[in-house]
């Protein structure tokens, strides 16, 4: 069955949705400061539950 | 409308595997690839990195990063190490996406990205690489690479690549060593390979991972039951949804502090799960071999080679040791029976951080993912099948999205600021011997420059002489003890009180003190001494004349021996492949005539 225009129309739909969330995931990630670890004196090296 | 079979465009699924790998090693290196060295947990690199004892394993102590940190600083004679650092994080961000797509039993293009997708882009490569391990990654990702060339000997009678391999994940990191080689032992136990090729591979696992396994087993009579390592690393849950829906979704990580954000929804493991009951639909292609006769005009087209059933099978099992490994420690006897290990059986200290065992279970899910997928598409008439191809083949992606862009800024590179190259050349040039004592008393560093991210204390790797860091892993809930004994007794006369015992430390055979003077933890008065070196950021202090270098238990002897012989083997595969490859190019030349 060939691709008709609203089919094509829906991929393109969906497949722009999720590019778009990941496009605003990585605009966010570089609009905001980098995650930092907590201002405790001593420096961690994780947190082990 | 044009086919989406591999094998009606095989140049498509070429340069489509390529341009997918290269996009996500840009989506999440993008922040990495500026002016400077990306700095976070695990991951220190420098700018002039010293060929040192230390470096492959020589001086005794439980070796972390050997032979790696040798290897870098050779590298580092002829190239920049940001820029090799930088094509360390594409190489271990994108060759899985593409070794993933390369040896993808999926039939159809779209297919292939669903595989490649699922085995380069979630929440173990985002974990690991927010906790620095690029070097596990890099392992990770020649694991498809291995299998391809397991594949590549039971079809060609060759295995120097399968060996190469072997080698390659060996030299990484210890535990990238242990993965691929268990893969290719796997894979050689399997499938119809000759005896010679069989024993080429068993021999270079073997070669080849001793070079940390030597150092480490000499080191491994210090070790004893490390119960607070095992309940510290042990798989923890990084999903609403409990720990072993975590390691099944490939997350988990024990370090609470680099988990994702994303991840704390319902919607990324319910995408996890999606993920993997679509696998469960591709299994049974994956360990059997997929029906090569399709109709003309199905849109998913003829099946390419199939995997081999028998290598399916052995990578779904291997998958599945892997997660049990993972979630192991997670059960009282489990990590009753892992403790034990670890006080009596050398090496046994890989199993404590065990949510990296799941990098085995990533690639049987990714190859049954694809496949499963195209069984889902089938439901649906061909032109939505292609809709569902395409969506499901990006839900890793909308699953994890916090992968992108350093792990979700989590990661940057900055330049080191001049001040540490300056202490680093007066301390290279100042009288010997006498090693090295850093303080704060502490494993780890966080600068401002560097965005206040917790990094391991960098001049082991800096410094050519010796170095005596804390290496007690110190933890939110736990304190970690460390394997080197001269650093214990370094603390013993640093945890004290009063003024810094110049004299005990200089029995010790420490010189030099040097105060990192911008990082949180600087407790304690200034130690007496001559001044060498005092900047913005650093102040190192001249104890006075010592008579040795601090003693450990060290075997370099037995240890070189062990890098000289792999460093022949590996020469000699080179070298056999090398000529095995010309032959066939050859021999083909002269039936073509």
């Amino acid at each position: 069955m060939p691709l008709t225009p609203w089919l094509m129309a829906l991929i393109a739909f969906v497949i722009g949705i999720v590019l778009a969330i990941l496009a605003i995931f990585m605009a966010t990630a570089v609009l905001t400061p980098a995650a930092k670890q907590s201002d405790s004196p001593l420096i961690v090296y994780g947190n082990d539950g | 409308m044009r086919s989406i079979a591999r094998a009606d465009r095989p140049a498509a699924d070429r340069w489509l595997a390529r341009g997918l790998a290269l996009l996500v090693a840009l989506a999440v290196c993008a922040p990495l690839l500026g002016r400077g060295y990306t700095l976070a947990y695990d991951m220190v690199f420098v700018p002039d990195p010293a060929f040192t004892a230390h470096a492959w394993g020589g001086d005794g102590m439980v070796p972390r990063a050997v032979p790696a940190d040798a290897i870098l600083a050779v590298v580092g004679w002829l190239l920049p190490m940001s820029l090799v650092q930088q094509l360390l994080l594409l190489a271990a961000t994108g060759l899985g996406v593409l070794g993933a797509w390369r040896v993808a039993p999926a039939r159809t293009l779209l297919g292939a990205a669903a595989t490649a997708l699922a085995f380069g882009w979630g929440a173990y490569q985002a974990e690991r690489l927010a906790m620095g391990q690029w070097s596990l990654l890099l392992g990770v990702a020649l694991l498809p690479w291995v299998l391809r060339a397991g594949l590549g000997a039971a079809d060609t009678g060759r295995a120097w690549q399968l060996a190469l391999l072997v080698a390659a994940g060996a030299v990484a990191a210890p535990t990238a060593g242990v993965l691929t080689a268990g893969l290719a032992l796997a894979l050689v136990a399997a499938l119809p390979l000759s005896g010679r090729h069989r024993a080429l591979v068993v021999a270079t696992a073997g070669v080849a991972n001793a070079t940390w396994a030597v150092p480490g087993a000499l080191a491994g009579a210090r070790l004893g039951r490390d119960d607070l390592g095992v309940a510290a690393f042990a798989t923890a849950a990084d999903t609403p949804a409990g720990v072993v829906v975590s390691a099944l979704t490939g997350g988990g990580v024990w370090n609470r502090l680099v988990h994702l954000d994303s991840r704390a929804s319902a919607v990324s493991a319910g995408l996890g799960l999606v993920v993997l009951a679509v696998a469960a639909l591709g299994v049974r292609a994956l360990v059997t071999r997929p029906a090569t006769a399709t109709r003309a005009s199905d849109p998913v087209g003829p099946a390419p080679a199939p995997a081999s059933a028998r290598a399916g099978r052995a990578v779904l099992a291997l998958g599945i040791i892997g997660l049990l490994l993972a979630l192991v420690t997670t059960t009282g006897p489990g990590a009753h029976a892992v403790t034990w290990l670890t006080g009596h059986v050398p090496g046994a200290g890989l199993l404590r951080d065990a949510q990296k065992w799941l990098g085995w279970w990533l690639l049987p899910v990714a190859l049954a993912f694809g496949v499963g997928l195209e069984r889902v598409a089938a439901w649906f008439p061909p032109g939505s099948a292609v809709l569902v191809l395409a969506s499901g083949a990006l839900v890793p992606l909308v699953a994890t999205p916090d992968y992108a862009w350093g792990v979700g800024g989590r990661l940057e590179a900055h330049p080191w600021p001049a001040a540490y190259s300056e202490a680093a050349r007066a301390l290279d040039e100042a009288p010997r011997p006498g090693a090295v004592v850093v303080l704060p008393w502490h494993a780890f560093r966080a600068w401002d420059w560097n965005g206040d991210r917790a990094v391991l204390d960098p001049w082991q790797r800096w410094l050519d002489r010796p170095v005596v860091v804390r290496d007690d892993l110190e933890l939110v809930h736990r304190t970690v003890p460390g394997e080197d004994p001269v650093a214990a007794a370094v603390g013993e006369v640093l945890g004290r009180g009063g003024p810094v015992d110049t004299e005990a430390l200089r029995a010790l055979g420490v010189r030099y003190v040097l105060e990192d003077l911008t990082t949180a933890g600087r407790e304690g008065p200034e130690p007496a001494g001559s001044v060498l070196v005092d900047n913005d950021r650093v102040r190192v202090v001249d104890l006075g004349p010592v008579e040795a270098d601090p003693a450990r238990d060290a075997h370099p002897v037995r240890v070189a021996g062990a890098d000289l012989v792999a460093l022949v083997w590996v020469l000699g595969l080179v070298i056999g492949g090398a000529v095995s490859r010309w032959r066939n190019g050859r021999s083909r030349v002269l039936l073509s005539r």
